[in-house]
């Protein structure tokens, strides 16, 4: 088996409150525009940092679809378009210790510095877990 | 009778002969600091290199407010920590005074990380004698971190150890 020298990683890129953010492009599945009325999403990005039905400016606008811990594929919902890009490999970097070890958000895996901004690496499985839990926070709540 | 000035003179050479440190005795390097109105220092073993404070720091979400972000240093990342809310330190850190601060990059056996100071003062050699046991009145929250304490310039310097510090980050009691 031969082993590929890896010199860009495509990841699907997006902002919200003015940081970047991405997931390894492999793990998306789908992308499209959010429609309240029929989109139906495990859970919009924006609610990770505020509570749920927050301000407009954290509705959804698109949405991605994901390959599933389980299989099944789950949407998140953004509030801003978002982009396929090629980082170069030498961008990327893993989360220093001291960061992993105090990180707020359990899916921020690495980071990159690409054309002077910092882009958070986010793992999709963790991304799923959290969501759910946030889904289930939510409706325990209700 | 009031003493000659001559007499005085040479009463402060002999006091400047007295602060010459032996050279048959240990000496360690230290990094001093001041971090709000005290003063700290580090182990100059523990410090790889200082920065200046007004290096663009890159934030990164998802962080306590302990973690400003990280920098660029020739072409790898180092995280940037300020150690105020650690020591139990107002943070006096203001975009205005950057530039009088400075960025230690330090390292413990397992981890390391820019540490944001606001004043570097010193970096010089000490006799190890002169560092004593950190008293039994240092503020509780001060303990596990000071290893020592430090006469310098008629300032008391707390002597920080990194290998604590960290581990304090590393197990979420920071």
């Amino acid at each position: 088996m031969s082993s590929r020298v890896i010199t860009y990683l495509p990841v699907v890129l997006f902002r919200h409150q003015g940081q970047c953010y991405a997931i390894e492009a492999s793990a998306v599945k789908k992308q499209g525009q959010f429609d309240r009325l029929a989109t139906e999403v495990l859970g919009n990005f924006s609610e990770l940092f505020t509570a749920p039905l927050a301000s407009a400016e954290s509705a959804a606008v698109q949405w991605l679809e994901l390959q599933g811990n389980a299989g099944q594929a789950w949407r998140l919902g953004l509030s801003a378009a978002a982009e396929l890009i090629e980082l170069p490999v030498q961008c990327v970097y893993p989360l220093p210790a001291i960061l992993a070890a105090l990180r707020e958000m359990p899916a921020l895996h690495a980071l990159a510095l690409f054309q002077n901004e910092l882009i958070a690496l986010l793992d999709a499985a963790v991304l799923q877990q959290m969501l759910e839990r946030k889904s289930t926070e939510c409706k325990k709540t209700l | 009778m009031s003493d000659s000035q001559l007499e005085q003179v040479l009463r402060q050479r002999q006091n400047s002969h007295q602060d010459i440190v032996d050279v048959d005795e240990p000496v360690i390097k230290l990094v001093i600091f001041r971090l709000g109105e005290q003063h700290f220092a580090l182990a100059g073993e523990s410090v790889k290199e200082v920065l200046p404070g007004t290096e663009t720091v890159f934030y990164v979400p998802g962080m306590p407010a302990s973690v400003e972000g990280v920098i660029n240093v020739r072409g790898d990342i180092e995280s940037v920590v300020q150690l105020h809310a650690l020591l139990q330190l107002p943070s006096t850190v203001e975009k205005s005074s950057l530039h009088l601060t400075s960025i230690l990059l330090a390292r413990s056996k397992h981890m390391h990380s820019g540490l944001r100071v606001d004043r570097l003062l010193d970096v010089l050699d000490v006799a190890q004698n002169q560092v004593q046991p950190p008293p039994e009145a240092l503020p509780d929250h001060l303990k596990p971190y000071v290893s020592g304490l430090l006469q310098f310039n008629g300032l008391a310097v707390a002597v920080l150890d990194v290998d604590a510090l960290f581990n304090a980050w590393q197990t979420g009691q920071a």
